[in-house]
């Protein structure tokens, strides 16, 4: 027995077993978590496209159309109030049963807790109800979930995948909300920051979402632009890809043009404005005249245009991109006075100016999200910090 | 024999033995052959199918989209050659200032071979202070203050563990997945697995500084039983950066596109023929390397960067060194390289010598790395490319916690052996958390005591960031569907993934 093994406590052996006897539901748990969260993910890119009948996608789309009322919800078909999704099962149901069930649910009752339906889920379990409806500080299932993870009694036990911070906060939004059964998704005002965060719940469900892919379905959604794609992965090789085998969002990168991409090349690119989410054009020939173009491509939510001639008059023309979350303009003409424009832009959240006129003072106060540029390296080395003395190495 | 003579004879010899049990079976359209391909029909498709992962063969560089969305889009490998002390930079054992000078327990001895400790060695106390940095209050020593301020921007794994503890074989494990040579690099898999974005450069190149190329050689950056356009392409940091890359200098440029068109031509028909992928693999690098012949000349030529970059990295265009080479990575980086895998040779401070001694040498390659890649980070933020680029930094193995005895004589410099059983490396960038640390091991450093991580578990975790499932990018060879994890259980390091 290997000396980690001695060490280990005896809780966590019995964890070990634990896991070993359930293997198979812990897959079954996760799978359909997984399929969901990569639906959801998916769902994003398909823009425009027929609303999947899956849960959380819909989560996705319907409470964007009521917060963000973005284009890309606008596009999307109206979901009849009957067939409104409600909270529970969108949202919670899938998380407890990602994180919760294997322990708590049909096959193993720890603590008489079982979480995998409605009612015993509010039953609650041998410490009590799992939740107080509208009281989050008395919510047993919360309360566990944000002890400090050393505790004993922090859930999920602390060798098990712990949930994501958005999904922490959707169980306290609802429960906040009246942890009601039927409560639509749009009736907890989710802000939008939080639905793009569930939208990018950790990629580390890869394999179910391998598992589950339905490449007919992906063909469909494709098949629209699948020939002008094809056209242009011919005549700009390397630049153009789908962003998964999943997805019919795509990627367009110039890296590999240089200086032969500019404004003539880029018009080109505009039957996929529905489909371009990723567009980086850094260091090519483009100018202020693709302003129009790009204000076309509404579905972008990565825009990279450093290195060129883009100055601030380009940036008005962006207003229309309310997805772009990362704008990268760095060593270029752009100055104070093209900041102003940006604020418009909803979903932004990272923004690169490093190299431009732009001043530390004006970008400060335009509350807009600037990735501080790093200040340039000394040319000695910072004096080494004094050593404190030490409580608890490495950790 | 003529020159000619010779050749014809080496082109007889190249025929023949591409004429494969395989192509005596097509020619048979009855019988054996039928049904080997009626079997040959059936494994095609299984492999095709939605899970198996497939490339078409004609065009073995095109990009592919990866299974689901990467939060990394390429790689930058900073291997640090040699093995660095992981007790002098990421992992603080105060204990073992204590036990500074006292005899090695003989728990630690038994059964273990070293490479070079023998006898009874004894205790060596870290040789640098530590402190902890950052808001996430990450242990380091002293000895890397530019890289201390993106310090929060790392997921540093303690507990990494290797079977190998020689360099060479180390290496070939860490970077293939087998100690043994001939199976395909991370490189290769991931450009076999994702293809690369720029078609008028290799996507995997391959940079090497410190005076020596790795124990392991070329094979590190070998591709294996994939076909050879995914063996990494290693560029020189003087001169051409990749040799015989320009035309002799009485040929132009137009005379050496017809000889290219005529010989591809050649090789079209001798594919048709034979059917070998290496066929293809030819055609591609011919028109690679003319490709190249623009671009990678503009791609290595340092100076083009301002005199801040350089300032800020330390670099000096003409000259051979990691910083040069850190450079060079962030310029491959925004051209759209996908794998980018620096060597840096020096870290093996078996204290023989005062340059391999952890006071001196170590000291000095701290010097010599900690500021290009600080800066390396930093560049790489401020153009927007960080959040999409994975950096990782680390050795092969580690080093023990006692100083090493050579022969069981003392020596006069401080250094460590070779040990397999624990180290550290980092990550950051693409898809990373970053201010986590990973693992623990014990009080003096010697055994991982908390969440081991195998190599295969490293590989596993850099492949799910670029958007893969390790399960699903495999390659049928020898009967298998073979995948760099191999056939041992995996786990996927999650708590460094944002």
């Amino acid at each position: 027995m290997s000396e980690a093994a001695r060490i280990g406590s005896g809780r966590r052996e019995e964890a070990g077993v634990r896991r070993t006897s359930l293997a198979p539901q812990t897959e079954a748990g996760r799978l359909s978590h997984v399929d969901e969260t990569s639906r959801l993910v998916f769902s994003r890119n398909r823009i425009g496209a027929r609303q999947p009948r899956r849960s959380l996608a819909r989560l996705v789309a319907s409470a964007a159309a009521i917060l963000l009322a973005r284009p890309l919800s606008a596009a999307a078909p109206a979901v009849s109030p009957a067939e409104r999704p409600t909270a529970y099962e969108q949202l919670v149901a899938p998380i407890l049963r990602a994180r919760c069930v294997e322990c708590h649910g049909e096959a193993k009752r720890k603590g008489r807790l079982a979480l995998h339906t409605w009612e015993t889920f509010a039953k609650g379990g041998a410490n009590g109800p799992a939740f107080v409806a509208g009281k989050t500080a008395e919510s047993e299932l919360l309360i566990r979930l944000k002890l400090p993870l050393a505790e004993e009694d922090h859930m999920p036990p602390r060798d098990e995948p712990q949930p994501a911070p958005a999904e922490l906060a959707l169980l306290e939004r609802w429960i906040a909300a009246g942890a009601s059964p039927t409560a639509t998704v749009e009736s907890l005002q989710l802000p939008a920051d939080l639905i793009a965060a569930v939208a990018r719940l950790p990629a580390s469900r890869a394999r179910a979402t391998v598992a589950t892919l339905d490449l007919a379905e992906v063909e469909k959604l494709r098949a629209p632009l699948a020939a002008t794609v094809a056209a242009l992965q011919q005549k700009f090789p390397g630049a153009l890809s789908y962003e998964s085998r999943s997805s019919a969002a795509l990627h367009f990168t110039a890296a590999g043009l240089g200086r032969d991409f500019g404004d003539a090349e880029l018009a080109q690119l505009l039957p996929l404005a529905s489909q371009l989410v990723r567009l980086d054009l850094a260091a090519t020939a483009i100018t202020d005249r693709s302003g129009p173009v790009l204000a076309r491509l509404t579905a972008l939510r990565v825009l990279r245009a450093g290195f060129t001639a883009i100055s601030d008059d380009t940036l008005p023309a962006l207003a229309p991109l309310t997805a772009l979350e990362a704008f990268s303009v760095n060593h270029t003409a752009v100055t104070d006075r093209g900041l102003a424009a940006l604020k418009k832009l909803p979903a932004l959240r990272e923004l690169h100016l490093a190299g431009t006129a732009v001043s530390p003072d004006a970008a400060r106060k335009s509350g807009l999200p600037v990735v501080a540029s790093a200040a340039p390296e000394p040319l000695s080395p910072p004096s080494p910090t004094e050593t404190p003395a030490p409580s608890s190495p490495n950790r | 024999m003529t020159p000619a003579d010779r050749l014809l004879r080496e082109y007889e010899h190249a025929r023949l033995t591409a004429e494969t049990r395989r192509h005596f079976l097509q020619k048979c359209s009855t019988g054996l052959g039928a049904l080997f391909f009626s079997s040959l029909a059936t494994r095609t498709s299984a492999a095709t199918g939605r899970l198996g992962f497939s490339r078409p063969a004609s065009s073995p560089l095109a990009p592919l989209p990866p299974q689901f969305a990467g939060r990394a889009k390429r790689v930058i490998y900073l291997h640090m050659a040699g093995a660095p002390s992981q007790l002098e930079l990421f992992d603080y054992k105060p204990d073992l200032v204590r036990l500074d000078g006292k005899d090695c327990p003989a728990s630690f001895l038994e059964g273990k071979r070293f490479a070079f400790i023998s006898g009874v060695p004894k205790m060596l106390g870290p040789q640098f202070p530590f402190h902890q940095a950052g808001k996430s209050g990450t242990w380091m020593s002293d000895r890397l203050p530019f890289l201390e301020r993106h310090i929060d921007d790392l997921a540093v794994i303690r507990s990494m563990r290797t079977d190998e503890f020689n360099h060479a074989p180390a290496q070939l494990m860490l970077h293939t997945g087998s100690p043994r040579l001939g199976a395909p690099s991370l490189g290769s898999w991931v450009t076999y697995g994702l293809g690369t974005e720029n078609q008028n450069l290799p996507g995997f190149i391959v940079l090497v500084s410190g005076g020596k190329t790795p124990d392991g050689g070329k094979p590190l950056w070998g591709s294996g039983f994939l076909p050879s356009v995914y063996q990494g392409v290693q560029c020189r940091a003087k001169g051409d950066p990749v040799l015989f890359l320009s035309n002799p200098e009485t040929v132009s440029r137009s005379e050496r596109r017809r000889v290219l068109d005529a010989i591809g031509d050649l090789n079209r028909e001798e594919h048709a023929a034979h059917g070998d992928p290496e066929t293809l693999t030819r055609i591609a690098q011919y028109e690679l390397a003319f490709r190249m012949q623009v671009s990678a000349t503009d791609a290595m030529d340092l100076s083009r960067e301002s005199a801040a970059i350089h300032a800020r990295y330390g670099t000096k265009p003409g000259t051979e060194s990691f910083a040069n080479n850190c450079l060079l990575a962030r310029r491959l980086a925004e051209r759209g390289v996908r794998y980018i895998q620096l060597y840096h040779w020096g870290w093996d401070s078996h204290g023989v010598s005062e340059q391999t001694s952890l006071k001196n040498g170590f000291a000095d390659l701290c010097r010599e790395v900690d500021r290009p890649i600080a800066a390396l980070i930093a560049d790489l933020k401020e153009r927007g490319l960080f959040d999409e680029t994975l950096i990782v930094w680390g050795g092969e193995f580690g080093r023990t916690p006692m100083q090493e005895n050579r022969n069981g004589q003392v020596q006069k410099w401080a250094g460590r052996d070779h040990h397999p059983g624990a180290f550290t490396i980092w990550l950051a960038g693409g898809g990373v958390k970053g201010g986590v640390s990973h693992g623990l091991t014990d009080d003096v450093g010697y055994n991982i005591v908390e969440n081991p991580v195998e190599l295969r578990d490293l590989q596993a975790t850099i492949i799910r960031l670029l958007g893969f499932d390790h399960h699903y990018l495999t390659v049928p060879f020898q009967g298998l569907d073979q995948k760099i994890t191999g056939v041992k259980p995996v786990k996927v390091v999650d708590d460094i993934i944002a």
